[in-house]
């Protein structure tokens, strides 16, 4: 039964989103516009919980379900597998956070029904990705993701706006093309005669040993193809230009949902369909991880010279973003495993970290990392959680980064292990242990371009700044990232009230600016969930590792 | 929970701090004046207490040994400590020096801004390096060396001047940097052999060496490093730079206890993982051995030439951490011995010289080495500690660090490393040379002014026999008269060390 219901969580927020979208003429009135959001907000808690009831009943694994039959065997049909399940729980479990998060965010900003409906429609959208049963579907909800979203980037129609949009566009779409050439070569090449996702793969062995390079320069293309959304060196440039959407899409859409898709629609192309056998040790191999090892290495020493707060943080996600890319063209268990929990990792540690920088954005219009001096004591509990990120990020250990980058480096230097004996060529005997010492040097640059904010935000480096203000900061050590964000919001409160009383210039610069619960909540929970992660990731490591079993 | 006990106390005393001064701060605000004296006298005598608790629990935790299971990361990744000799002395050695700073800093931080974020920092930073020393696998080694540069980095921050901020991120970003060039080596090291528990003598095999055709260029890295912790050439940049901003007490344990954090690795890695057995004789060896003479030659030379008083002192710390390396890097169980003995002995002696510039900053505000002439009429007793310290560091019998050098010279040449095993008590005895010449003088001219000295400014600011506050005074001449004492009777240490010695070899 759970099969019939998979469409549902897909099409429920698109429907909503389309009704909104409908009636947002008639949402004039601050009451009217209350009501929506609280709509909104149960709307996308209630897909979610539906979603998770799906994911729990049928165990992560249910039957496929053809929705309809487009012309032959192209058919749009829903499946749930463990990799599908991993990838919707995850995306269920952000959205209603995030969209909380917009509530206040987007107080500031005009045309909000509308950006709200575009912004619920991403998420079946999205879902629709992960519960996509065959490459067809994917294709199709990876396009309309383009879609759905590109509103979202228009919406401060400014003209810097409008130009990042039409590139967003043009990027993608051409980015789908290429994918289409893929998809095309899959159908005609598939051994079942259709392009359902088959673990391990569905070429026709016999055809594949007879078009081995042509099936290889496809996916090449096809990694490329779809790589456009993982902004993939040299097709990554939309991303950055992109930060100018308001920091709710920045956060969960070129940091985890967008993104994802491009890197999950990677993963799927090359575990479910055209197989590692088939790739393994060959030139496209190589072509691939190369690719995603020049984009982190371009991407994160780009950041290092970004000055621009949301910018910098966009680069990193390309940058984080190729490191999902480098453990998926390990084409092995031990990288799938890896891919998806830097996958898991990198959207907890992004998305706080951008809604940071809105939060930052949205109370003090502070865009420029120069200009956040001595923040860390004004938004206590927000730079807590941008420290607390930014350790995950550079992957010290006890954060959820550090496992990531464990299984990466792991899985890479195995992949070495196994082509010393010559079975990868030349460049596959090297290039996995130029993989870790880019992840590492990638790494260096991380802490680079986080921690120079965060020791910003601390200590502003001008003697006497803020008097008597030495409210520690003592988030590194602490085992727990709860106990400090509500220790230190306690310890704040009498600080907003004396702002309340405006007492003096002095109790000014110390005004506790963080924002409101609505923006808090959604940060501490991240906060938590990776420093667990970090602390105890061996359930979810299983699992993967269950993905990598049955895929790699 | 024996042996849990010294890292949690000192980590959750430091946090409590921290954040009651985060509240009552904020609380505050609303009042003129930012801490009542009493209030502060208060923190004073707490922190005390919990540096001396601490290192009752330390002592308690060596006397009674064990190891516990802390957690697991994931399944194959485990945290745990453990006690074993080498952790021991480096753990007993890290809470006297931390209660003997301590007691100093008291007294020092009555002239700096925030005292008690430098305390609560300064506590944590004690439990991470007791948990760093008590570490049974490279793993859990590896969370607390992170979590030390972490840490550590407000000590560095504290003042928070321009300066201070620029050497603060060198700090870390060398720190962060070598300490990921050792990732490497980590994660080579887990792929090859799996298990990365210590166990003295190490756990390659020939066979398993010969299997992993990357093995030495791994442990390369993991030398080059966690020896940028160490100021090994050629990651030493950020030493020289980071340890004179920060407050004296930090520097003082900065430059005496943290920096021996990257020898802690290096023993470890050397010694109780991959073995002496099978670097021995390699192209490691003799790189590693040549660069630590290269900085042990280097760092004396730039000290002799830096005028700030300490600058100097921290090239000092250059150059004769490079020594324990060095002793390291013969594996030979005569310089092992050296080694290890060499890092109680440069501890007691460096936290001693940098408490005393720490005391003569606070009370006359001197800090280039051409202000001090004079300094025997000012402080003549901690003048006088201060020559006990040089003549230790310099390695003038009976003062300790004749022991350790006599050591590794006689482990130098008992090593068959050909030219550098002869070259190396000629580079330490150029060094000694230079040590002389760089903290001698300030001595002679401390007490012998000579007859063109114009003594006025010590008139007219009324600084004739002012010696520095009980607090401050205390731990230095106890530093200084261990420094004495430990050389006269170096026995029962030489014992402990060679029992070590006799287990990894």
């Amino acid at each position: 039964m759970y099969d019939r219901l998979l469409a549902v969580p897909v099409f429920l927020p698109i429907a909503g989103g389309a009704a909104l979208l409908a009636m947002s003429g008639w949402i004039r009135r601050d009451k009217q516009e209350r009501i929506m959001q609280w709509l909104v907000e149960a709307l996308v808690l209630v897909n979610s919980l539906l979603m998770a009831w799906l994911i729990a009943g049928c165990g992560g694994v249910s039957g496929g379900r053809v929705l309809f039959r487009l012309y032959g065997q192209l058919t749009v049909m829903f499946r749930l597998d463990r990799m599908g399940s991993f990838f919707a729980g995850l995306v269920a479990f952000l959205w209603p956070l995030a969209t909380l998060y917009a509530f206040e965010y987007m107080e500031h900003e005009e045309r909000r029904p509308a950006f709200f409906a575009f912004y619920t429609i991403s998420y079946g959208v999205t879902l629709g990705v992960a519960l996509a049963g065959n490459l067809v579907t994917m294709y199709l909800f990876y396009e309309m993701l383009t879609f759905a979203t590109f509103p979202l980037v228009m919406h401060p129609m400014t003209t810097e706006a409008a130009r990042a949009t039409r590139q967003y566009l043009y990027y993608s779409i051409g980015g789908a093309a290429f994918a289409f050439i893929g998809l095309v070569t899959v159908l005609s090449f598939s051994a079942v005669g259709t392009t359902e996702f088959v673990a391990g793969g569905m070429i026709d062995p016999a055809a594949a040993a007879e078009h081995k390079n042509l099936l290889l320069f496809v996916y090449v293309l096809a990694f490329f193809g779809f790589g456009v959304k993982a902004a993939v060196f040299p097709l990554h440039d939309w991303l950055p230009k992109a930060a100018v959407a308001p920091t709710p899409v920045t956060a969960l859409l070129h940091a985890v949902a967008v993104v994802k898709s491009g890197a999950f629609a990677v993963l799927r192309f090359t575990y479910f369909s055209f197989g590692t056998e088939l790739l393994r040790g060959t030139w496209a191999q190589w072509v691939a991880m190369a690719a995603a090892l020049v984009t982190i290495t371009y991407a994160s020493t780009m950041a290092v010279k970004e000055v621009h707060f949301k910018r910098r943080l966009a680069y990193s996600t390309i940058s984080n973003l190729s490191y999902i890319l480098f453990g998926a063209t390990m084409m092995s268990p031990l990288g799938l495993a890896a891919a998806l929990i830097h996958l898991l990792a990198h959207a907890f540690m992004k998305i706080s970290a951008f809604f940071c920088a809105g939060a930052v954005m949205h109370r003090t219009g502070k865009t420029y990392i120069y200009e956040l001096d001595g923040m860390g004591y004004r938004m206590p509990v927000t730079f807590a959680c941008f420290t607390i990120s930014s350790l995950s990020l550079m992957g010290i250990p006890l954060f959820a980064g550090f496992i990531s980058k464990w299984n990466l480096c792991e899985a890479a230097l195995r992949l070495g292990g196994e082509m010393s004996g010559g079975a990868g060529g030349p460049v596959g005997r090297v290039l996995p242990y130029i993989g870790v010492a880019v992840i590492l040097y990638s790494a260096l640059m991380t802490g680079i371009y986080m921690l120079t904010v965060v020791v910003r935000a601390y200590f502003p480096g001008i003697i006497g700044k803020v008097k008597g203000s030495a409210a520690g900061e003592p988030e590194e050590e602490e085992a727990s990232a709860g106990k400090p964000a509500a220790r230190e919001a306690s310890a704040g409160k009498p600080t907003a009230r004396e702002s309340v009383a405006g007492k003096s210039a002095s109790a000014e610069s110390s005004v506790n600016q963080d924002p409101s619960w609505r923006m808090l909540l959604p940060l501490v929970i991240f906060a938590v969930v990776i420093v667990a992660v970090g602390i105890h990731a061996g359930p979810v490591l299983r699992y993967l590792a269950l993905i990598g079993g049955e895929a790699g | 929970m024996r042996v849990l006990l010294p890292v949690l106390w000192p980590v959750a005393a430091g946090v409590a701090v921290l954040a009651y001064t985060g509240i009552s701060n904020s609380k505050q605000r609303t009042s003129e004046g930012s801490h009542a004296s009493g209030q502060s006298a208060a923190l004073d005598r707490i922190y005390l207490a919990v540096l001396a608790i601490e290192a009752v629990f330390v002592i308690a935790a060596v006397a009674g040994g064990g190891s516990v299971r802390l957690f697991s990361l994931t399944d194959t990744l485990t945290l745990g400590l453990s006690v074993d000799g080498a952790g021991s002395l480096f753990a007993v050695l890290t809470a006297l020096m931390w209660l003997l700073t301590g007691i100093h800093s008291v007294a020092y931080m009555k002239h700096e801004e925030h005292p008690a974020r430098f305390y609560g920092f300064y506590l944590i930073v004690v439990g991470v390096l007791v948990g760093l020393d008590f570490s049974a696998d490279l793993v859990t080694f590896y969370v607390f060396y992170e979590m030390m540069t972490l840490t550590s980095l407000p000590l560095v921050l504290h003042e928070m001047t321009k300066e201070a901020v620029q050497a603060g991120l060198k700090y870390l970003f060398y720190s962060v940097g070598g300490a990921f060039l050792a990732l490497f080596g980590i994660f080579y090291l887990a792929s090859v052999c799996g298990d990365l528990s210590f166990t003295a003598g190490g756990r390659f095999t020939a066979e398993m060496a010969a299997g992993a055709p990357l093995l030495l260029t791994a442990v390369f890295c993991m030398i080059v490093g966690f020896g940028t912790k160490a100021g090994m050439f050629p990651l030493h940049g950020w030493l020289p730079i980071a340890h004179p901003v920060a407050p004296a007490p930090a520097s003082a344990v900065l430059s005496a206890v943290i920096t021996k954090a990257g020898v802690m690795a290096l023993v470890r890695i050397v010694y109780f993982l991959v073995g002496p057995g099978v670097l021995r004789g390699t192209w490691v060896q003799a790189a590693w051995m040549t660069l630590t003479l290269l900085t042990v030659f280097m760092g004396s030379m730039l000290a002799y030439c830096e005028k700030v008083f300490k600058k100097r002192l921290a090239y000092s710390t250059v150059s004769q951490v490079s020594y324990v390396l060095f002793g390291l890097s013969l594996m030979d169980p005569v310089g092992f011995t050296g080694a290890l003995t060499h890092v109680v002995f440069h501890s007691v002696i460096k936290t001693c010289l940098f408490l005393f510039a720490g005391a003569v900053i606070v009370g006359t505000g001197w800090k280039r080495v051409d202000q001090l002439r004079g300094l025997g009429r000012v402080m003549p007793v901690a003048l006088g500690c201060y020559t006990m310290a040089s003549l230790a560091l310099i390695g003038i019998p009976p003062f300790s660090g004749f022991v350790s050098k006599w050591y590794l010279a006689t482990g130098s040449l008992a090593s068959g490393t050909g030219v550098l095993g002869f070259l190396g008590p000629v580079v330490l005895l150029i060094s000694a040379l230079l040590t002389a010449g760089y903290l001698l003088p300030i001595m002679i001219q401390g007490y012998f002014p000579g007859q063109d000295f114009d003594g006025r400014e010590i008139q007219e600011r009324g600084l004739e026999k002012k010696e520095p506050p009980l607090y401050m005074l205390l731990p230095i001449v106890l530093l200084a008269a261990a420094a004495l004492l430990l050389g006269c009777f170096p026995g029962p240490l030489t014992a402990f060390v060679e029992k070590i010695a006799a287990a990894v070899f």
